[in-house]
């Protein structure tokens, strides 16, 4: 379980986390999402004790990061793959973390394994791939068999393959029992890999919430018509105090339910030439949430 | 979570760093050239306190070690691993300060006895009398086995204030080969700071040549509290640092 409350972070003028609050509960995939800039890194780094917060908590099983012994088998994380010690070899790399923390020395090969780096063990950090070291950052996370899983953007780099892989082996973790966070300003994929959502822009939370209800809950369900005559269904669906707006070639209409519309036109004999349902897409919705953040910013 | 498996990464790290190992390479190669082309190509004999005279050069080199231990993760942030596997910030510098300086042990002592060695050998019978004959030529000959450990904590201490391996290396470089000296030899003022310059110090332990300065007991003790409070701030600076 990972508790982040009223956490706040400036960096000098600039305010880069406000008052955020929300949770990751255990056996669950949660998507920590927001735009480029949000403050999703900086209340990562804060969580896994790289940065100090000005006000607020962050807590992981009840405890802050620096108050954990032998971290790395309780929380294994993914920071930016940017960061990685260049000059040095994977094994060596997860040989000497595994020794700051007893890890069985065996754990190195097998987590390199498990994410398909095994034929890189001896080749320099320097010369990876950005796939390469997300996955690496991976077999980093999983060093340590941990209960809690954060990473930092880790479908950034990968290809449709990884991207298919790593929602598998974080549904595996989360279907363990485990805790998993992981941020993404890409909401397509996140909403495929995440039981949840917590959706940030500047620094604040804007909602937390499960991939369908983001939908529903921000953009709402209409029913897009193309009949005959749009104007005589606008008036007829408003004496059955249905409201609808003309949306170019359609009429939109404000409700989830198609059987009401298709009635309503077929009982004045209006020719029905499309109907259709539509709840938008995520990318409109988050768009939708974090634009009118921006918004109320500026203002 | 104890020091000692910090210590045991750190080694690791270390170890496995060709730079840092090249770095403590220098540190015995230097002493030995000097005191091979003083002893080997010199005209006159030359006497003990000179097959030591190249530690000056190879002592900088083993500061820069412990300031590439430093900067080789802060520069390109990798630091934050270091900092997740244990979050103890100060732990994560006394780690590394005890590799640091236990790896400087051993290369000191080489350092200081195989110059000496060499020094006897290429001089044979003439000349001054190189042998070790009592305290005085001991402490001479080993200065850099207690030297070098702690260059090396002013190299981590340097290494974590400026953060990039150029500008450290260049100030471990230059400080104590040509800024000290630039300092001594500043008219009126010179005389008087000189004897808070701490590689002039480590001079004074070594080859106790100024009668004004501190004994060479009190001079080692100077330089040593110096370097600790260089990494103790380096330690404050360390904890307050976000990654």
């Amino acid at each position: 379980m990972i508790n982040i409350a009223d956490l706040t972070k400036h960096y000098g003028d600039h305010t880069a986390v406000d008052g955020l609050s929300f949770t990751a509960a255990e056996g669950k995939v949660t998507g920590f999402l927001g735009p480029n800039g949000a403050g999703k890194s900086t209340t990562l780094r804060i969580l896994l004790g790289l940065q100090k917060a000005d006000r607020g908590t962050a807590t992981l099983d009840g405890r802050p990061y620096r108050e954990i012994p032998r971290p790395l088998h309780t929380v294994g994380s993914m920071i930016d793959a940017e960061s990685l010690p260049t000059q040095q070899t994977s094994a060596h790399f997860l040989g000497w973390l595994a020794r700051s923390n007893r890890i069985d020395p065996g754990r190195g090969p097998q987590v390199l394994e498990q994410v398909g780096l095994a034929g890189a063990a001896r080749k320099k950090i320097g010369a990876f791939s950005l796939g390469m070291r997300q996955r690496l950052g991976l077999a980093v996370a999983l060093l340590g068999d941990p209960r809690i899983v954060v990473l930092d953007e880790p479908v950034n780099g990968l290809d449709p393959e990884g991207i298919i892989w790593i929602r598998n082996l974080l549904r595996g973790l989360a279907d363990e029992g485990r805790t998993v966070l992981l941020s993404s300003h890409l909401l397509d994929e996140l909403s495929q890999i995440a039981d949840e959502l917590v959706v940030i822009g500047h620094g604040r939370l804007i909602t937390q919430t499960v991939p369908e209800l983001l939908l529903s809950d921000v953009l709402g369900h209409h029913v897009l018509a193309r009949t005959s005559d749009n104007a005589a269904l606008a008036a007829r669906l408003a004496d059955r105090g249905v409201g609808s707006s003309p949306d170019g070639a359609y009429l939109k209409v404000d409700t989830p339910d198609c059987d009401t519309v298709g009635d309503t036109a077929f009982s004045h004999g209006l020719v029905v030439l499309e109907l259709f349902e539509r709840t938008g897409s995520l990318e409109e919705a988050f768009l939708a949430l974090t634009g009118g953040e921006d918004a109320e910013r500026d203002t | 979570m104890t020091l000692l498996d910090n210590t045991r990464a750190e080694s690791a790290k270390s170890l496995g760093s060709k730079a840092f190992l090249w770095c403590l390479a220098a540190g015995l190669l230097v002493p030995w050239l000097f005191s091979a082309v003083l002893f080997g190509l010199s005209e006159f004999p030359q006497d003990l306190e000179t097959s030591q005279w190249g530690y000056r050069f190879g002592m900088p080199f083993v500061g820069v070690a412990g300031v590439l231990m430093m900067t080789s993760e802060l520069q390109s942030g990798s630091v934050a691993y270091s900092v997740l596997a244990d979050p103890s910030r100060w732990r994560l510098i006394v780690s590394k300060a005890a590799v640091a300086a236990a790896s400087a042990v051993p290369v000191g002592l080489a350092a200081g006895t195989v110059s000496w060695a060499i020094a006897v050998l290429l001089q044979g019978g003439d000349g001054p009398d190189l042998s070790l004959a009592g305290a005085e030529q001991y402490r001479i000959v080993l200065a850099a086995t207690v030297l070098y450990p702690i260059a090396a904590l002013i190299g981590i201490a340097v290494g974590t204030f400026l953060e990039r391996s150029a500008p450290a290396m260049v100030l471990l470089l230059l400080w104590p080969i040509l800024i000290e000296n630039l300092i001594a030899g500043l008219p009126v003022i010179g005389e008087a700071v000189e004897v808070v310059l701490p590689f002039m110090a480590a001079d004074q332990f070594v080859f106790d040549d100024d009668p004004e300065a501190l004994s060479p007991g009190w001079a080692l003790l100077y330089f040593a509290v110096f370097a600790g409070v260089l990494l103790a701030a380096a330690v404050f600076r360390f904890r307050h640092r976000d990654l």
